[in-house]
């Protein structure tokens, strides 16, 4: 079971300067893998770059037919930035709640735009 | 018969009631602000209510029609007109005359003509239904294609109804275009920098991220809708977004307060969506005929879960301001009759005699310990008295938003075309003294509309506009509080005035007067009666009442006036009545005490031959007046006396005086109606050692010599 689970860990800066080879990890992982999970717990800062691979990512999965949840806690400046973004509708620090509570993410639909 | 519960309705209603007047009034200036018909809608609903729960049911019942048609011109069933308007002020001037006289056999018959009035009124206009949702709605390119949706005329009508310091909802759309990020910029900080302005509600709306094979992460696939509750005005908000003016669409509109009943808010969900264009009418009536919930039939009609969640935060943001500003406001001040206030002031009044007193005794007992204490206590009740005077200051502008209605109603009954302007509207001045400024204020402005401003034909043809200009305004000046009734009308007419004065004996014909002395003419008892220059015949009042009043409450008034280019009364008003700091003086065994704000300096006065009536101070000749003859006082002078120099509207003058003996809070007490007649001194006071001191009215006694001297020339 855990073999087809991977867990990719988004660390430090999560922003326009690394969202590109976060990407191709999770794409990779995704080929792999019948679950990916992104682990936030080690992040240091995200910018509107990396919210959009977040739900790029479990866009992309669910369009595979894969699965791709947040794990893992969610720290602080994170958490807030979500919040104050506009992106949570509370301050959430756990990765699994935010998996529910981030805006829009778990609907998985891929507009037709 | 009326319990407490009814007596703080009545109190309530009257706010509102004075409120209301005031929006509708707005209103007429401006009958597209959403913002007042809302407003006018809510005052008249909670006056419904209310009156209902403590039992005015006829209130309550009227006030219902009112509110009916008020919805309907809320939903742009029934369009907004003058007489509209003007019908509705009527109304609300019935519910006034109800709460006033309630057993006024006439009342019934009253509701029934206003009723069958509006509902007249508000027929010839039923548009069909569908035009409640296109066209009123303040929508304002919300869809984020039209970046600069507003129009000139709805921005000034936002930044006058949310001037900074009161606090209001924001509605921000914010969409970035997608190479935002391209030069470095975060939008995020941007949001977060709102975050400081004020409570604010962020909702992404992030359907247009697509999956990482379509998306360029480096572009943005997210906009924003914001809801900010901020005292800042709109321009504030779009500081934030300077630098990204070009790269972003930007839309940011006033929200409208909301009623939160339970059917209002379906009906609130619709509008919203509505408003943004992301639904069609047809599809929110659609589904409030149904039973089904709104949010429900919305999302199977596939309507975008994100615009159907911003709506809904925007409720949420709404209800969480609303129940922040009721909880700050029940926590931020409290209402307190202002009898108890009164009672306050005299409690405070009685201990600062008491502190006198205290300061004497410690002062001839020569005890060290006691003095210290003695001299604290002053300190400490000089604080009291100053904070238990602040509580009692109003600002004017209560009194100013008043007369708005009074110049309105003028003008209708008098053919003029009248702009009211109030400036100033934050001084404070003692709850008493606003009162007492009320009907002579009344008086002066009735003036200036009926006499003083010309009726338009005379104004174009003087090559004016045709509308003329009452201003209100009030300033500090010193420890006076200045206001200004200013028109810019025809001016006071000179050759009438000292006519008029001739014929009734005042002066003499040939009388060659300065304008402040002919002006001061217009204040004389008996001058206004008729059609005098400056009277509404049939008050039965005139100007000698308006002075008289300013009198009794230690100001004065006077006239500036341009023949043809205006006038302006002015009242000069001392900030408080009850205390004031004085000088106290000696003459033989009588205290006197001069009001300190008059006096300039006290000097050493030594009766000599060529001292008689004059003095030489600082270089200059002063005149002097000796108040021990003036008052008849018996006694020996003494070698050397004191003159009190105080400083009048003609340069200086001096009253001699035994001794000055020391600045005194003075705790005014009325004299009684039998010394009303005494023009020499506005009150007295009690002194630490109970005796007591007349306090001098420097401006009348003065009035008074210059009168006499007069006559003997």
């Amino acid at each position: 079971m855990s073999s087809n689970v991977k867990v990719v860990n988004l660390t430090g800066s999560v922003t326009v300067s690394s969202v590109d080879a976060l990407a191709g990890q999770i794409r990779d992982s995704v080929a792999e893998k019948e679950m990916v999970l992104l682990s936030l717990s080690q992040a240091t800062e995200i910018d509107l770059a990396g919210v959009q691979l977040l739900y790029a990512a479990r866009r992309y999965a669910v369009g595979q037919g894969k699965a791709l949840h947040i794990t893992g806690a969610v720290p602080m400046p994170v958490a807030q930035r979500l919040l104050r973004c506009g992106f949570t509708e509370e301050l959430i620090q756990d990765g699994r709640a935010l998996d529910e509570g981030l805006h829009g993410f778990s609907e998985g639909t891929v507009p037709d735009a | 018969m009326l319990d407490g519960f009814q007596e703080s309705f009545r109190a309530e209603a009257q706010e509102l009631l004075s409120g209301l007047e005031q929006t509708l009034l707005e209103l007429e200036q401006n009958p597209d602000n959403r913002e007042s018909i809302a407003a006018v809608f809510r005052a008249m609903h909670t006056i419904k209510g209310s009156a209902g729960m403590f039992g005015f049911d006829d209130i309550s019942a009227f006030a219902h029609h009112v509110e009916s048609i008020l919805d309907g011109v809320r939903n742009g069933e029934v369009s907004i007109t003058a007489s509209l308007i003007d019908l509705t002020l009527q109304c609300r001037d019935h519910i006034q005359q109800m709460l006033d006289n309630p057993d006024d056999p006439d009342l019934p018959a009253r509701s029934r003509t206003l009723q069958e009035a509006l509902e007249a009124e508000a027929r010839p206009a039923p548009k069909e239904r569908s035009r409640t949702f296109d066209t009123p709605l303040p929508t304002e390119g919300i869809g984020g294609d039209e970046a600069d949706g507003t129009t000139p005329d709805r921005v000034s009508a936002e930044s006058s109804s949310s001037a900074p310091g009161v606090p209001a909802t924001w509605h921000i759309r914010f969409v970035p275009h997608a190479d935002i990020m391209a030069n470095g910029t975060n939008p995020l900080l941007l949001l977060e920098e709102l975050h400081e302005m004020g409570d604010c509600t962020v909702v992404a709306h992030t359907g247009g991220i697509t999956d990482l094979d379509a998306i360029d992460l480096h572009s943005c696939s997210v906009f924003w809708d914001v809801f900010l509750t901020t005292r800042e005005g709109k321009s504030a908000i779009s500081d934030v977004f300077m630098f990204v003016v070009d790269q972003a669409d930007l839309t940011i509109r006033l929200v409208e307060e909301i009623d939160f009943g339970d059917e209002q808010q379906y009906r609130r969900l619709g509008q919203i969506l509505i408003e943004r264009g992301v639904v069609e009418p047809a599809v929110v009536e659609e589904a409030l005929a149904g039973q089904k919930r709104l949010g429900q039939v919305l999302r199977e009609r596939g309507v975008d879960q994100d615009e159907i969640d911003a709506a809904l935060r925007e409720q949420e943001h709404a209800r969480r301001t609303r129940e922040k500003v009721q909880s700050e406001a029940g926590s931020a001040s409290i209402r307190v009759q202002s009898e108890k206030l009164d009672d306050l002031v005299d409690l405070v009044g009685e201990l600062v005699t008491l502190q006198a007193r205290l300061n004497q005794t410690a002062h001839l007992s020569g005890d060290a310990g006691v003095g210290v204490i003695a001299e604290n206590f002053e300190r400490l009740i000089g604080e009291l008295r100053d904070h238990t005077m602040s509580i009692r200051m109003l600002p004017i502008s209560s009194s100013f938003s008043r007369f708005r209605r009074l110049v309105r109603d003028l003008a209708r009954d008098l053919g003029k075309e009248v702009d009211l302007i109030t400036e100033g509207g934050d001084t404070e001045l003692d709850k008493t003294v606003i009162e007492r400024l009320h009907d002579p204020l009344v008086h002066v402005i009735r003036n200036s509309v009926d006499h003083g401003l010309e009726p338009p034909q005379d104004r174009i043809a003087a090559g004016k506009s045709s509308n003329g200009t009452i201003a209100l305004r009030a300033r500090h000046v010193g420890a006076n509080v200045e206001i200004r009734v200013e028109d810019d009308g025809r001016g006071l007419n000179r050759e009438k005035i000292l006519l008029r004065a001739a014929e009734r004996g005042l002066v003499s014909p040939e009388a060659q007067l300065e304008d402040r002395e002919l002006y001061d003419l217009v204040f004389m008892a008996g001058f206004s009666t008729a059609e005098a220059v400056t009277s509404v015949s049939g008050r039965g009042v005139g100007m000698d009442v308006v002075r008289r009043e300013l009198d009794s409450i230690g100001g004065s008034v006077s006239i500036e006036s341009r023949s043809g280019e205006g006038s302006a009364l002015v009242m000069t008003i001392p900030l408080t009545l009850a205390i004031i700091d004085g000088l106290l003086v000696r003459i033989g065994e009588e205290r006197f005490v001069f009001p300190l704000s008059n006096v300039e300096e006290c000097i050493e006065y030594l009766r000599t031959p060529e001292n008689r009536g004059t003095v030489v101070n600082r270089g200059t000749m002063m005149p002097v007046i000796d108040l021990r003859s003036e008052f008849s006082i018996q006694g020996e002078y003494p070698e050397i006396e004191q003159a009190v120099v105080v400083r009048t509207g003609n340069g200086c003058i001096g009253f001699i005086v035994d001794a000055v003996i020391g600045e005194h809070q003075t705790v005014i007490k009325n004299l009684g109606k039998l010394y009303n007649n005494v023009e020499a001194v506005s009150g007295a006071t009690i002194l630490g050692d109970g005796t007591v001191a007349l306090i001098i009215d420097v401006q009348r006694l003065m009035g008074r010599i210059t009168d006499a001297k007069r006559h003997i020339k």
